[in-house]
């Protein structure tokens, strides 16, 4: 499956005196995790409202499936913004139903989602609790829970792990992988760059107003390889080491090597295969999403 | 459409189910009617508890008072001989509780007369022995002239004057304090309802911002539609408290009457302070013929009209103010001008009871922003059919135009945060929008 679930096309958006999005363009495969990256204030939410159609952008457009997103495709995305919300008198069940129907969901075919949802979270004690009596990782969950209920094709999730505790985390984290191979596309907006290589298939960075990189993860990392390798062994060699290689780090059983642009890996290989040590791990260093996210945005700041 | 009358429907009915069946809406309803009860009955009930026979001793000089009089109820008086000083001395030993003094007086200049005790006697025996005192005095005089009780009761009397109000070909009892009256109450009624539904909706919405729900429900239903639905649904529990009122204050009449049916029958029908009992019937009678003549059900299909009326239009300005500023510290200074034109409101509503066809109450019947108030109160003393069906009509419009700006500034108000909203910037969305 590799239809394009969301295509946004040069899409701008100024508010009174700023440009919250300039000219950004994504393409967004169906069945993928998409990671949304950037600072503060970046304009990442302007353009998930976009998504979600909250706000209409000044120029541009944005096709969910083929089609130029109009007003019913709303209920085939499901959004949880990062500042939570749930009315805190209400019953968890209610709660949900209520949305659901919102959703236009029919009230039998809602209550069965609910149910079942609440089973596979295990929370099906907590229908008739308020939700002023939940943990902020409960209600959370809740959210989450109110977020997919109606199974939209299309989430946005925004900052889903914070406040969650390991276990709970890997059960959100579980249901997103659940629910992209059943063929949910996810848009997943994180600071948390760590979970962003672990989870997402493809990210944008987004700084400005502008998309500063865009593709996948792991193009990306190659992309801005700096041709680093490290070398783990066992055994010892000469401490007059005359190497026609760079080394940045040299400890007991490790080395950090910088190639040059007329040298490969195999060139490196050969040469340390001359001395009588056991190479227990031969890795290039990729850069981290994290490292290329901080790189990337302290360039567009010294370019400015 | 349809889809967006069946959000509505569904926002509508969630406002209204939360805050009718929250616990302070019972208690409210149920209590505050029991309260106001309470308010009249337990004075009354208190001074009764709180009273201990008084034994008033009499000093007749004047001789008037030989006969005595009418013990009542934890009233006791005697009439004593001795002098002055020795009933003042057993006032001070506490053997009576107070000392009726009557001087000698002239029929046509009783003076001197004069109450001692050592405590307070309380409101209820003071009256009580004034009454008595001027009850007899009246008695000696009609004596003194001769004349026989009857004829003086015949004699007694209090000119009912009717007014009748001119209109067109009908001629129609009125009672302008009847119909004070009834403007009066709707008026304030109009304007205590709408300050305290006008003020929920803007909590509502402010509890929608803070909680940050309103993100998840913008993106599934429109600002307008979330907005419509708190507005009926919580119109709907105005209305639900107005008719647990209305039923609560039926229930209570036909207790009270139970009661009461029984207290009045036991009354003689006489004589009640010389006046003649049939004469207060008259006078009853009157201001039951007026109420019947007031078109009563026109003054309530028109209450509900400018309750309704008034209600959407400041609702909706109510509920752009709670989205356009967020937390409860803001919003109190930024609803001072939408509360102002409801308090002046009032004001000229006075005005307008005192001068129903004036200048002031013609304008501030058709105004939509005082109308709501001004007209109800006019509406009894009977207005012109155009000038109500205009006033109605500007109020619709007026409605109108402030629910489409509030949604302009309501749209854009909820998820603006964390700056504060000037009224130029809130214009500005309107304008934009």
């Amino acid at each position: 499956m590799s239809s394009t679930c969301l295509s946004i096309q040069a899409v701008s958006k100024k508010f009174e005196n700023h440009t919250a999005l300039n000219q950004i363009n994504l393409q967004i495969e169906s069945g993928t995790v998409f990671g949304l990256l950037g600072p503060n204030g970046a304009g990442k939410t302007t353009l998930i409202r976009c998504i979600t159609q909250i706000i209409k952008p000044d120029s541009g457009q944005i096709y969910f499936q083929g089609h130029p997103l109009a007003p019913e495709d709303s209920y085939q995305v499901g959004y949880m913004p990062e500042e939570r919300g749930l009315y805190k008198k209400m019953k968890v069940g209610e709660q949900l139903l209520y949305l659901a129907q919102l959703k236009n969901m029919s009230k039998s075919l809602a209550t069965e989602s609910i149910n079942q949802l609440l089973e596979r979270f295990e929370m099906q004690t907590w229908l008739n609790k308020r939700v002023e009596e939940l943990s902020k990782g409960m209600q959370q969950k809740v959210q989450f829970i109110a977020t997919i209920i109606n199974k939209p094709p299309l989430l946005i999730l925004d900052e889903p792990f914070t406040g969650l505790d390991p276990i709970n985390a890997k059960v959100i984290q579980d249901e997103i992988e659940n629910l992209r191979q059943q063929g949910c596309t996810i848009i997943f907006s994180t600071h948390r760059m760590e979970q962003v290589e672990e989870i997402c298939s493809q990210i944008a960075l987004i700084n400005k107003g502008e998309c500063i990189l865009n593709g996948e993860v792991k193009a990306i990392r190659k992309q801005y390889k700096q041709n680093q390798f490290e070398v783990h062994f066992t055994g010892q060699l000469p401490s007059d080491l005359n190497s026609p290689f760079t080394c940045l780090t040299a400890e007991a059983g490790y080395l950090r090597i910088a190639l040059q642009a007329n040298q490969t890996s195999s060139d490196l290989l050969h040469w340390l295969l001359q001395y009588p040590i056991q190479i227990d791990q031969f890795a290039e260093m990729l850069p981290s999403i994290g490292e290329i996210f901080i790189q990337q945005v302290n360039h567009a700041q010294l370019h400015n | 459409m349809r889809n967006s009358i069946t959000k509505i429907r569904l926002i509508i009915r969630r406002e209204y189910l939360s805050r009718v069946r929250k616990r302070s809406f019972i208690l409210t309803t149920f209590l505050t009617p029991i309260g106001m009860l309470l308010l009249i009955i337990v004075p009354a009930l208190l001074t009764s508890i709180g009273q201990s026979d008084k034994h008033i001793a009499v000093l007749d000089q004047s001789g008037y008072f030989q006969n005595g009089f009418p013990d009542k109820k934890q009233i006791y008086f005697k009439i004593e001989n001795q002098p002055l000083d020795s009933l003042k001395a057993q006032l001070k030993a506490g053997q009576i509780d107070a000392l009726l003094y009557i001087p000698t007086f002239e029929l046509n200049r009783p003076q001197g007369i004069k109450l001692y005790s050592e405590k307070p006697l309380g409101m209820l025996t003071q009256d009580y022995i004034n009454t008595q005192v001027n009850l007899i005095t009246e008695q000696a005089r009609v004596n003194a002239a001769h004349i026989d009780r009857a004829t003086y009761d015949q004699l007694k009397i209090d000119v009912p004057i009717e007014s009748i109000v001119m209109e067109q070909d009908q001629e129609r009892r009125s009672s302008s304090g009847l119909a004070f009256g009834i403007g009066y109450v709707s008026a304030f009624l109009i304007y205590t309802l709408l300050l305290v539904y006008g003020m929920m909706v803007m909590r509502g919405v402010m509890e929608e911002k803070t909680n940050r729900i309103i993100e998840v429900m913008i993106s599934a239903v429109k600002p307008f539609e979330l907005m419509l639905g708190k507005i009926i649904g919580i119109g709907a529990v105005g209305i639900t408290q107005f008719i647990l009122w209305g039923a609560l204050i039926m229930l209570f009449q036909f207790f009270a009457g139970l009661f009461f049916v029984g207290h009045f029958s036991s009354m003689p029908a006489t004589s009640m302070n010389g006046i003649n009992m049939e004469d207060k019937m008259y006078e009853m009678q009157q201001v039951i013929t007026a109420f019947q003549q007031t078109n009563l059900t026109g003054i309530v299909l028109a209450v509900v009209f400018y309750f309704l009326g008034g209600y959407l239009l400041y609702a909706s300005i109510f509920a752009a103010i709670g989205a356009a500023t967020g937390d409860d510290g803001d919003s109190q200074a930024a609803t001072f001008p939408v509360t102002a034109p409801i308090i002046i409101s009032i004001f000229i509503m006075m005005q307008a009871v005192n001068d129903p066809d004036g200048k002031l109450a013609f304008w501030g019947s058709m105004i939509p922003l005082s109308s709501p108030i001004v007209m109800p109160a006019r509406i009894p003393f009977g207005v012109p059919w155009w000038q109500l069906v205009l006033s109605m009509l500007f109020l619709v419009l007026g409605f109108l135009l402030f629910a489409w700006m509030a949604a302009k500034v309501y749209r854009t108000g909820i998820l603006m945060y964390g700056k504060k909203t000037s009224f130029k910037e809130m214009w500005k969305w309107i304008r934009q929008g």
